[in-house]
């Protein structure tokens, strides 16, 4: 099964590295579709099917925990996986995302495995690639 | 902080971020210091970024990088003929650039030391070039990749 996914993120070349990764590494991709901030995810959310969202936090007008915020409050999208990408790994931000309800997170720098591996998971799908295991183990090791 | 420790984890992040990121290929510039970088002839294409930190030290991560570089690999991810590269993303590959650097070295340093980290903005290379003959210079780090050649460099204060 391909999966659509919604890559939202307010740098035009920081949402070009996350579908090439996403692409290269041998996910399961349908369409991807883009968003600049939290708004405009939430107005393509309502119009286009999404099996998976994977979020910056930082952006304007809208940031991502409030994006997903709003989601858990709509019954058709509170069931849609939301990935955050972030810079800083610690285990107090981790931990605030996770309260939130985010699926999982991505720390950037990220490889092509990793977010297979990321990807995956979240979706019940078995990752059988090079780095999966590794990967696991990394999230308790900041 | 362990200068040479310092140094590896910074080589570490700027490996994880432009060649398994970006695929670039590196090579670590041994030699080197600020200097070299304004007698090279493409430093009148240079961009300069800059992002604060503070810490248990404190100063600034500045990142030198040649705008055609950044205009290649932008053009590479976003799919796009290199004369089709807005600057405005030339610059944000930049800063995305130097945020994942600073965030993984300064996070990969040690696991009781809490950084903050500020947010990258592009500054004049004339006052990048300025900072780092009036500050002191606590690394600089060159790295040579696709005939161009980037610096990062840690000033204090």
């Amino acid at each position: 099964m391909a999966y659509n996914i919604l890559i939202v993120d307010d740098s035009a070349p920081m949402r070009a590295v996350i579908k090439k990764t996403v692409k290269v590494s041998g996910f399961n991709v349908g369409q991807v579709f883009e968003a600049s901030n939290g708004k405009e995810a939430l107005d393509l959310l309502r119009r286009e099917w999404m099996d998976l969202v994977v979020s910056d936090h930082n952006m304007p007008e809208m940031t991502g925990l409030e994006m997903l915020e709003e989601m858990k409050k709509d019954e058709l999208l509170q069931s849609v996986p939301v990935v955050m990408v972030t810079t800083e790994g610690s285990r107090e931000r981790v931990e605030m995302f996770r309260s939130m309800g985010i699926a999982d997170y991505l720390k950037k720098p990220f490889t092509p495995e990793e977010i297979r591996s990321k990807l995956n998971r979240i979706m019940g799908e078995e990752d059988h690639g090079q780095g999966a295991a590794e990967e696991d183990d990394e999230d308790l090791d900041f | 902080m362990d200068r040479e420790l310092l140094k590896k984890t910074m080589r570490t992040s700027i490996s994880e971020v432009l060649e398994k990121m970006f695929f670039l290929p590196l090579d670590f510039s041994e030699a080197g210091a600020p200097e070299e970088l304004w007698e090279d002839p493409a430093a009148a294409d240079l961009m300069a970024l800059s992002l604060s930190f503070s810490g248990p030290f404190s100063g600034s991560l500045i990142f030198l990088i040649p705008r055609r570089l950044g205009t290649d690999m932008t053009a590479d991810f976003m799919g796009v003929e290199r004369d089709a590269v807005p600057a405005e993303h030339v610059e944000q590959t930049a800063k995305e650039v130097l945020n994942m650097i600073a965030g993984s070295t300064f996070g990969s340093l040690d696991d009781q030391a809490v950084f903050e980290l500020g947010i990258p903005e592009s500054i004049p290379v004339g006052s990048a070039r300025e900072a780092l003959s009036t500050r002191d210079v606590g690394l600089f780090q060159g790295v040579d990749t696709l005939e161009s050649r980037i610096a990062l460099i840690m000033v204090s204060g």
